[in-house]
């Protein structure tokens, strides 16, 4: 993985959700999973999907959507997760180059559903250009770049922002539910 | 490994050294001079010692070792046990641990002089110095590994003559000096040590890394005739032989800045028997051979077999489980030991004589409890000192033995671990408590005089709450024991208190065996499985058929049920976690939502149609249906309890608890989650939580501080119902008179209805119109119930029910609604008694807009709140301003904040008490001239002649109303 980042390409996992494609830096990226039930949470923010257990850990799952616009949604039968490495796990894999926080990216384990992965895919790191501005403010918060592959474009999501505003929706919407 | 490993390992260790030599401490500044307990001591100072030379810490090794040699000068009886000894040992001990704790803390070299003070004598001093070769001749042996490893040559004598235990102790001693070193030679060797040998000196070679001479006797609990050392650069000199090639620094990597200096690695790690390791070794062994039976059974399709198979694998599982739970089990003595330490300093410190008292027997607690009750058991043995334990002039004076004894005890108890902290102090004046939550506002007046001895002892762990008139250094602040209760019950514990004033207290905290696993009853609502820990579980009612609609009774949209004579309220579990029922639509197979949320929602129509009623008594009635059946949860809360309804149960399990994701954290609904056998996870409930999503939290506040046993005497109400389930109640003594009437004579104007009555027009009041959220439904014929009033109204009832005596003792807390001014259960049933005031200012508001009539005022002093409210009402019904007080500061506050024309008081409050209250009556009678009125709910001579003698002459009987409004009316 390091290597990669040294010769300036990196590593993506693609995928989509409603028709639009993203992805991730894999350095980020635990593993891929079939979606098995999810055990709804009550009482928390509609961007939290719920539970699943993953090897006899418990997964939280998010509905990314959900952090675009309050409107929009991924479909509850999506069938992949993409899970995220803790901080420990993104440090070791990378040797220590990329430090995130642990707070974001704690031991128990979050996951992003999604309709379908895609590919793995090695890129030339000035393949990623600046997303357009035209694009909501709110999908701007989380877009770190956009990438052609296929001419189809790729939004490249920064997964510490969206957990970051996981936390804050998922603490604003308690502070909601207390105050009601 | 790596350094920081090692430190780490340095710090578990040398924190559970300086234990053992505090206990060790402790008990030879209490029983004098045990030969066993100095070399326990001894040991474990010299063990901290070598391990920290080793290390190349410093200022561990310094302290230690001038500790140590205090130690050795005690054992050795050089040295006489006294007072400024053990305090030293003991400040010094103190010092110890901040740089166990923090490796890279500076010396401070008044440690070590305080220490030195005692012996100022070292090892050099005491033998005699000899040349090496008077010992051994080094020539013989081959020291090149010695040389390279640059290590210290140390060569001494012992003498069994002066030393008769030597022998004894030879195998120890090699131990103990293999430790630091290598033991190179013992002359003569042991194994020739004969009877006759036994006498003639010994002489020992031994090489270390550590420098420090002192090594030696300190390892060796000996005094050394003759001594000599020799440092590494000198051993060059001994043959010329080349030096050596590498000079290896075993300590090199080992800074203490690679450990932080907070670590608290002690709290990280768990000492595990070897014998409870080879069990689970031997447990995973047998699960091996489980999982090939399993694989052979599988791939024969041999039914049976596999079925044994699960019965080894629920065996093996479990044992393994409770195995692993023993790994976790900490002894309560790790934590006991301790506060011998904070009661002797602290009875010093307060000049006050006690002593620690503790019994353990053989209690093991889960780790992590452990851990977080040593905390909140300091400040209760703290308290008990502070608080409890008096002056020992003051003991004396009270005919007490002048030394206090604490008792810190721990025992298991059905199933649970009870740890008590018992004192023969001064106990605690639950009167005294109860002052001084007046004096803080905590408590008014008659709440305090409403709680009982062990509510009022309970008084301590409300935040804020603090009986000492001055705060000292150790407690009185009235932080902590808020903090103290709340630990324990995140932990599953209860903690209560018993006192004699005069004699101590003691207090009790009950702790589950361990928290990683709990009993639990799993529960579902659509798919959402959910356990709920058995311990808050008082007991589960099933309603079936029937009894769901009978059985659930709905009072201002909230529904009951009766248990056992009590109202229980119930929440709806899926309407508090906000899950929308479905059902499945049996003609379309589709799933839909359930609209029927509540009792209410189910019930049939009173006029059922022909249809319904062929239905309803066919073979086949849905509504007496077995399968038609919920559960009531009966969740114990403190004092309190409520009822969960749920539509399923499924089972009852053992779960282990995993913490919840942050982002889930802030659902205080749940405390964790949990994987079931299926795979499926579970949320765990914290009932505590659901109460307050539930708003439950505050009427239990209110039953607390509210409730009351008010003696009364019985009066006569009537029951009546709108014509649906609800049962209301009148008091007589507010009733006028009751009139049937046909509903053709209701006259609507303007969106009111009206009955002509003798040429005027009476406002007929419907209450449901008050009470949203009740039905009514009635017939043709109603009946109308005129109150005592000024105005021409009265309140139409489907039904008229009865007229009943009970007494007055009504609830007002369990049914809130601003226009209910209590309820009580009667027969089984729940009876309401509607506010009639609130009422009217709820339908009539223009009623009350304008001005007072006379523009007179009325204050009713009662501590029975139904009765104060109901009077309340009345008058303001009748045109005067009205307020009522049901505690002496209440009085006060309004006497002196509004003038009143009247004040209606009873006559047994005015006599009971401190004459406060009378005081301020007559007083404000004097200066506003008020007219006060006493009255009583009898009316014999006893209350007449006393209440002559205050001045309050004549005595009014409480419940004539209307009485009392014409002598008002008459001033």
């Amino acid at each position: 993985m390091s290597e990669s980042i040294v010769s300036k390409h990196r590593t993506i996992l693609t995928f989509s959700i409603n028709g639009t494609f993203y992805c991730f830096d894999s350095v980020y990226v635990k593993e891929v999973q079939h979606c098995t039930e999810i055990t709804r949470v009550p009482l928390t923010a509609p961007c939290i999907r719920g539970l699943v257990t993953i090897r006899g850990q418990v997964v939280l799952v998010v509905d990314i959507m959900r952090l675009f616009d309050e409107h929009r949604y991924t479909s509850e039968d999506s069938p992949a997760l993409i899970l995220f490495k803790s901080a420990m796990e993104i440090s070791q894999s990378t040797r220590s180059e990329i430090q995130v926080d642990q707070s974001l990216f704690s031991e128990k384990l979050i996951a992003v559903q999604a309709d379908q992965i895609l590919d793995v895919i090695t890129m030339d790191d000035k393949k990623f250009d600046a997303p357009p501005d035209h694009l909501s403010q709110q999908a701007l918060r989380f877009i770190e770049s956009v990438t052609f592959i296929d001419s189809e474009p790729y939004c490249m999501l920064n997964p510490a922002l969206l957990i970051g505003s996981i936390n804050q929706l998922t603490n604003d919407f308690h502070q909601g539910v207390s105050h009601a | 490994m790596s350094s920081s490993d090692i430190l780490q390992d340095f710090i578990i260790e040398a924190m559970d050294n300086l234990q053992q030599a505090e206990t060790a401490l402790l008990k030879l500044e209490a029983g004098g001079t045990n030969k066993e307990t100095i070399a326990s001591l001894f040991r474990s100072l010299h063990t901290i010692k070598g391990n920290a030379g080793f290390l190349q810490l410093d200022p561990i090794k310094k302290i230690a070792h001038a500790m140590e040699n205090i130690a050795g000068g005690l054992r050795d009886q050089t040295l006489t046990a006294s007072k400024p000894v053990f305090d030293t040992l003991l400040r010094s001990a103190d010092v110890l641990k901040k740089h166990i704790i923090n490796l890279s803390l500076p010396l401070d070299p008044a440690v070590i002089d305080e220490l030195e003070q005692f012996t100022k004598k070292d090892i050099r001093e005491k033998s005699d110095v000899v040349t090496f070769e008077t010992l051994f001749d080094l020539a013989h042996f081959d020291l090149t590994e010695v040389k390279q490893k640059r290590l210290h040559l140390f060569a001494f004598q012992l003498d069994p003559q002066k030393d008769s235990e030597l022998k004894d102790k030879i195998t120890h001693l090699i131990d103990e000096l293999e430790k630091f070193g290598t033991l190179l030679a013992v002359d003569p060797p042991i194994e020739s040590w004969g009877n006759s040998e036994a006498r003639s000196p010994v002489n020992f070679l031994f090489a270390s890394v550590i420098e420090d001479p002192d090594i030696v006797r300190a390892g060796i609990e000996s005094e050394p005739v003759k001594f000599s050392h020799k440092k590494p650069q000198e051993l060059d000199t001994i043959k010329n032989q080349s030096p050596p090639s590498a000079t290896v620094h075993v300590n090199q990597e080992l800074t203490p800045s690679q450990v932080p200096a907070d670590t608290t690695s002690s709290d990280m790690t768990v000492r595990i028997s070897v014998k409870l390791l080879d069990n689970l070794m031997n447990l995973a062994s047998e699960l091996l051979l489980v999982r090939n039976r399993n694989i052979q059974a599988v791939a024969r399709k041999d039914i049976s077999l596999i079925q044994s198979v699960n019965n080894q694998l629920n065996q093996v599982t479990s044992d393994i489980q409770s195995t692993v739970l023993q790994t976790r089990m900490k002894p309560v003595n790790s934590i006991f030991n301790r506060y011998t330490r904070v009661v002797r300093d602290l009875s010093a410190q307060l000049e006050k004589h006690a002593t620690l008292i503790i019994s353990e027997n053989n209690v093991e607690l889960d780790k992590s409890i452990i851990d977080s009750i040593a905390d909140p058991l300091t400040h209760l043995i703290r308290n008990a000192i502070d608080h409890g334990i008096e002056l020992p002039a003051e003991r004396l004076a009270t005919g007490k033995c002048e030394y206090g004894t604490v008792r810190l005890s721990a025992f298991y108890q059905a199933g649970q671990v009870a740890i008590q902290i018992s004192d023969d102090g001064k106990g605690m004046d639950p009167e005294k408590l109860k002052k001084t939550a007046i004096r803080k506002g905590l408590l008014t007046e008659d709440q305090a005089t409403a709680l009982s001895t062990r509510e009022a002892l309970n008084l301590i762990f409300v935040a804020g709450f603090s009986t000492v008139e001055t705060v000292t250094e150790i407690s009185g602040r009235g932080v902590g024991m808020d903090v103290v209760q709340s630990t324990f019950k995140k932990l599953g514990g209860i903690i209560d208190i018993e006192s004699i004033p005069g004699k101590g207290s003691t207090i009790t905290v009950k702790l589950p065996l361990t928290l990683a696993i709990i009993q639990t009853l799993i529960v579902s609502i659509e798919n959402c499985l959910f356990a709920i820990p058995q311990n808050n579980i008082a007991e589960v009612v099933w309603l079936h058929g029937d009894d769901c609609y009978q059985k659930i009774k709905t009072i201002d949209s909230r529904e009951v049920h009766i248990l056992r004579g009590s109202m229980l309220p119930l929440i709806r579990f899926a309407e508090v976690l906000k899950i929308d029922k479905t059902y499945v639509d049996p003609e379309t197979g589709m799933k839909k939502p359930d609209r029927r949320k509540q009792r209410a929602d189910r019930r049939q129509s009173s006029n059922p149609t022909p249809e319904q009623l062929e239905k309803r008594t066919g073979l086949v009635d849905r509504r007496k249906s077995i399968s038609n059946s919920i559960y009531i949860i009966v969740i114990r809360y403190g004092t309190y309890k409520f009822g969960l309804v749920l539509d399923s149960i499924l089972t009852t399990e053992e779960i282990v608890i995993k913490p919840l994701h942050n982002q889930l954290s802030h659902t205080s609904v749940f405390s964790g989650t949990t994987i079931l056998g299926d795979g499926k996870i579970a949320l765990i409930l914290d009932v505590t939580a659901l109460t307050i999503i539930a708003k439950f939290d505050k009427i239990e506040n209110d039953i607390v501080a509210k409730q009351r046993n008010v003696h009364t005497v019985n009066q006569r109400v009537l029951l009546f119902s709108l014509g649906s389930d609800e049962l209301f109640a009148l008091p007589l003594f507010l009733i006028s008179r009751v009139e049937e009437i046909h509903a053709s004579g209701i006259h609507p104007v303007g969106g009111k209805e009206y009955i002509t009555r003798s040429g005027t027009g009476l406002r007929m009041i419907r209450i449901e119109d008050a009470l949203p959220g009740f039905k009514s439904h009635y017939s043709q014929s109603i009946f109308l119930i005129i109150p005592k009033s000024i105005r021409p109204f009265g309140f139409a009832a489907a039904q008229i029910i009865d007229t009943i005596e009970c007494d007055f003792d009504i609830n007002t807390t369990a049914i809130r609604s601003e226009c209910i001014a209590g309820s009580r259960v009667m027969n089984e049933k729940p009876v309401l008694f509607p506010d009639i005031h609130k009422i009217m200012l709820a339908i009539e508001p223009d009623w009350f807009a304008g001005e007072f009539i006379n523009n007179q005022s009325v204050l009713i002093i009662d501590d029975n709140f139904f009765y104060a409210s109901v009077a309340t009402s009345f008058f303001l019904n009748n045109g005067y301003m009205s307020m009522c007080a049901s505690s002496e500061s209440e009085t006060s506050q309004m006497i002196e904040t509004s003038n009143f024309t009247f004040i209606i008081i009873d006559i047994e409050i005015l006599l009971s008490g401190n004459g406060k209250l009378s005081k301020t009556i007559s007083d404000s009678r004097r200066t506003k001239k008020e007219l006060v009125i006493a009255v009583a709910e009898i009316v014999d001579s006893e209350i007449e002649s006393l209440a002559t003698e205050r001045g309050y002459t004549p005595i009014r009987y409480k419940y004539d109303l209307s009485g009392l409004l014409d002598i008002m009316r008459i001033t």
